[in-house]
């Protein structure tokens, strides 16, 4: 499941240092766990690539981001400390002579088993999320995020960070050994109840300067007898020559190893940093997050709008309550369906019930299924006033013969014109019927503005034929939305 | 810009917005079931990783094409004037005082700057020769074109539409933005490749970048998934107990904290993987996770400075240890290390004697330590896989959700066992080892391996958005 990188996301968060990374690293995710998006001035400079989007990040965030460093005098009390253990060690001798030992172990063996212990924990038991020492008394100073939430990053950082300190201790430690030998000679013994004999204890020592031997050599037996140290008092001189043995054994099992693991835990933070930048998807949320457009805020239908945005959109004479328009559109239906046989005979009902009163029933004879070309043919002159009702069709497919004109199917002029010259009597009304399936448009906007102009409050009348059922009821807040926008009386017929 | 635009056009209220939306993964792209409320184009890019791919353009629906076309022939005397009459229509329209036409100059703008059409239709609804207005109008500005068909309720009029746009348009294709599957979306953009050659290249780069994408994008959600899992299986919750307080009383509350933490876990990750899909905005509808375990709690002891009695005892003896090497160091190391040594065990055993009746440690009568109730981690293995059934679940409910969707998310159980499955025995057993060592947490290799396992898990889209 290997995938290209992020191209330039990764150096752009190691650029200074991996400890900084780490740091800008949690605060970005912080970021983008929040939701939170970028301010861009205006397309033109809108970054185009993803190291563009983190630079932008940056400036805008600067301010808010403060890389974890540990205190100075923490690093300066390391090298103290191990200045003063080692003036403390040099201290120590027997006539005027320092148990070899002492600086072995305290300098190389005992900082070699915490090394080792160190290495043991970062290898098998690194999928702790237990903060490791000192780590809630650092988040305590210096905000820390939750180490349980990033454990696999925020313990090899840790330990670097001992690592370095102890690093430190062993390095103040060989300054003081330098200084104090610079100035004063520096006599070594070494005594041991099991081992008396001096080839042995070379043989130790050999095995000891084993990393070094090859190219500076480890004590001579006539050294190790010679700095041999007797409870009798009998020959012991002490030797000088064993400092480099133990500034060597010091630099390999002490320092070297810390310096090894500070290697190892930069580099394993690098990886498990970069790996979690590429696998955790953080960024891609970020992206996500940064260029999600939101639309501009559209005409809203009724039902989607606030009271105040209603109260301003509605006219109180011709509002059509929107729940209310579809129950009534339903009852007309059922009532429609009902009473079919006497539908011919009837050409308006008024509904009187409160809910509905502003709404009319008309259910004019234009369901038969008779229609004639005649109707769609053009007039010069169209006089209405033969019937008290002026019948016409928007876009119907098969106009029926009582439809006066078929509008929106020809040419807009010819439309305009049609409308222009349509002169009405005063008692007679317009009904227009329409598809439901049709979308309402602003054509037929302009065709109401012309029967407004004229003094004329048409009805529309809604058809529906079948042919979509499943969607009728949105087609028909389409046709809600659009009755309200033009004032105008909605009603809606099943075929 | 160097990458290819395409104005999504048509009549009002035919799928235009679920169309920008699902093809460029945008969530927030307003989509109306009221037509005409879209009034103002509106470009969204479709990225990866910070970089435009290609743009879609929203744009309102055509609302007086005839009108429009009536203008623009009063201009033309012939095909060659065409372009120049729609550019001349647009000028006109921008500075005139009345927005009469305000629609169409919102969509006619961006494809005279030089965006692609994709002209919408309902396939759902049948054809009538009104469109034939819109499309001439289309044709007129010498754009690049193709039609997409959006069977928005049924593929009923489908034929009647091919054979009406293909005489308008050199690309027909049937395309519906509410349940395409990533192949259709693919062979779509395809086809935005063929529209105008020299937009053949960045088509062909996007596509190939969508692809890596998308490849990531699984990785990824895998590997959330695993990392989600550990962190559940792992959850602990901790309550001290006061000296002679009822224990059954913070159980419950234990339980509840319990709980909590685990829901806030489960949330965080489905959060996560809908930000990775982009889809911030969905809603989603998820049975909530039930924690009720009988042996949920343990009890251990606590300790002042936040200790726990191996680390008490550990670093005593270290103390001990330390002390005593200190007067090795001053008999000149004499005593081959027998103070260290001897401090560290009267200390590590003072501090153990110590530890064992905690009631009694205390300084000044406040006590120093008491006992410890625990919640969790839950080691019961069905339980680990209760909670990896329903990530997978959740993971592959989005993973095929196109942008276009707006209702709720109702996420499915599938059967955990249909899932396993898809894994050999060995799979198996080293699922469930990594679900029992998840409790303890897991390394990166570990973590690597589960979100492997985990994307064997999954439901492939071939199964979930079917042809």
């Amino acid at each position: 499941m290997s995938h290209p990188a992020h191209s330039g996301a990764v150096p752009f968060f190691f650029r200074s240092s991996v400890s900084r990374g780490l740091f800008l690293w949690l605060a970005f995710t912080r970021y983008t766990e929040q939701s939170k998006t970028l301010t861009v001035s205006d397309n033109h400079q809108t970054p185009s690539t993803s190291v563009e989007w983190l630079v932008l990040w940056q400036q805008q965030t600067r301010e808010s981001f403060q890389p974890v460093h540990l205190p100075w005098w923490l690093y300066a009390l390391a090298l103290v400390a191990g200045s003063i253990t080692m003036a403390g060690v040099l201290a120590a001798s027997v006539s005027g002579a320092i148990n070899l030992w002492l600086p072995l172990f305290l300098f190389a063996f005992i900082p070699l088993l915490f090394s080792a212990a160190s290495l043991i924990r970062a290898v098998w038991v690194s999928t702790s999320d237990t903060p490791p020492p000192g780590y809630q008394w650092l988040s305590r100073h210096y905000d820390l995020p939750a180490f349980r939430s990033h454990p696999t990053l925020l313990a090899p950082w840790l330990a670097t960070r001992w690592q370095s300190l102890s690093a430190l201790t062993l390095t103040g430690g060989l300054i003081c050994f330098m200084v104090f030998a610079t100035f004063q000679e520096v006599q070594f013994y070494w005594s041991s109840t099991f081992i008396q004999d001096s080839q042995t204890m070379a043989q130790m020592l050999s095995w000891v300067s084993l990393p070094w031997q090859f190219w500076a050599g480890s004590p001579s037996v006539a050294q190790v007898m010679a700095s041999q140290y007797h409870l009798t008092g009998t020959g012991f001189t002490g030797s000088a020559t064993l400092w480099q043995f133990i500034i060597l054994s010091i630099l390999h099992y002490g320092l070297l190893p810390r310096l090894l693991l500070i290697l190892l835990f930069h580099l394993q933070l690098k990886k498990r940093l970069t790996q979690e930048i590429q696998h955790s998807g953080i960024l891609e949320q970020f992206f996500n997050c940064q260029q999600q457009i939101v639309s501009h805020q559209p005409l809203l239908p009724e039902h989607q709008i606030s009271p105040d945005q209603k109260d301003s959109m509605a006219d109180e004479e011709h509002t059509i309550d929107s729940e209310n328009a579809e129950s009534v559109s339903r009852q007309a239906v059922s009532t429609e369906t009902e009473s079919a046989s006497t539908e011919a005979e009837s050409k308006s009902t008024e509904i009187t019930s409160p809910e509905t009163a502003n709404l009319k029933i008309t259910a004019p004879e234009a369901d038969d299924t008779e229609h004639t070309e005649a109707d769609t043919e053009q007039t010069e002159t169209v006089n209405a006033q033969k019937t008290d009702q002026c019948l016409l069709g928007w876009r119907l497919n098969h106009p029926q013969s009582q439809i006066q004109k078929n509008l929106g199917t020809g040419s807009w002029r010819e439309d305009e014109q049609w409308l222009t010259q349509l002169s009405l009597s005063d008692q007679q009304s317009v009904t227009l019927f329409a598809g439901l399936w049709q979308t309402p448009t602003g054509e037929l906007a302009d065709v109401l503005e012309l029967l407004h102009s004229k003094d004329v409050q048409p009805e529309l009348i809604i058809l529906d034929d079948g042919c979509a059922p499943e969607r009728s009821d949105l087609m028909l807040n389409s046709w809600q939305f659009f009755a309200r926008q033009h004032k105008i009386d909605l009603i809606r017929r099943t075929l | 810009m160097d990458y290819p635009a395409f104005a999504v056009v048509g009549h009002p209220n035919k799928g235009k917005s679920s169309i920008v939306s699902t093809l460029t993964r945008q969530d927030a792209v307003s989509i109306s079931e009221v037509s005409g409320t879209t009034t103002h184009a509106q470009t969204f890019p479709c990225s990866v990783d910070g970089q435009v791919l290609y743009e879609l353009i929203d744009t309102p629906g055509f609302q007086r094409p005839r009108q429009v076309l009536e203008w623009l022939q009063e201009d033309v005397g012939n095909a060659s004037e065409r372009v120049q009459a729609v550019r001349h229509f647009l000028e006109q329209q921008k500075a005139a005082q009345t927005k009469r036409f305000h629609d169409e100059t919102e969509l006619l703008t961006p494809i005279m700057a030089g965006a692609g059409i994709i002209y919408v239709v309902d396939g759902s609804l049948p054809y009538s020769p009104e469109f034939e207005t819109e499309m001439t109008i289309l044709q007129w500005t010498g754009q690049p074109r193709m039609a997409l068909i959006n069977p928005i309720g049924g593929d009923t009029f489908v034929p009647e539409w091919q054979a009406a746009l293909t005489q308008f348009f050199s690309i027909v294709r049937v395309f519906d933005p509410m349940s395409a599957n990533s192949q259709k979306k693919r062979t779509l953009l395809s086809a935005f490749a063929e529209l105008h050659e020299p937009w053949r290249p960045a088509i062909e780069q996007a596509l190939l970048q969508l692809d890596n994408y998308q490849s990531k994008q699984v990785a990824q959600s895998n590997w959330q998934i695993a990392r989600s899992l550990t962190d559940m299986l792992s959850e602990q919750q901790q309550l001290k107990v006061p000296a002679r307080f009822t224990e059954s009383l913070l159980k419950q509350q234990l339980s509840q904290q319990y709980q909590r933490a685990m829901r806030q876990h489960e949330t965080r990750c489905q959060k996560q993987l809908q930000a990775l899909f982009s889809l911030t905005r969905l809603d989603t509808r998820t049975e909530q996770l039930q924690t009720d375990f009988p042996d949920l709690f343990d009890q251990s002891t606590w300790y002042i400075f936040g200790l726990d009695k191996k680390k008490l005892i550990t670093l005593s003896t270290a103390a001990g240890a330390a002390s005593g090497a200190v007067i090795d160091a001053g008999v000149g190391g004499a005593s081959f290390m027998a103070g260290a040594l001897t401090g560290g065990l009267v200390t590590g055993l003072a501090s153990l004697a110590a530890t064992m009746r905690t009631d009694s440690l205390n300084i000044k009568g406040v006590p120093v330590s008491g006992k410890m109730l625990t919640a969790g981690p839950v080691k019961d293995t069905a339980f680990a896989f209760v909670i990896l059934g329903r990530q997978l679940d959740f993971l592959d409910a989005i993973s095929v959700r196109n942008h276009a969707q707006r209702m709720t998310l109702a996420v499915n159980e599938r059967s955990m066992t249909h899932r396993l499955e898809k894994l050999d025995k060995k799979q198996q057993i080293r699922l469930t080892w990594l679900l029992q060592k998840a409790c303890k947490g897991l390394s990166q290799k570990e973590m690597t391996q589960l979100a492997e396992l985990v994307n064997r898990l999954r439901t492939p889209e071939s199964e979930l958005l079917p042809g």
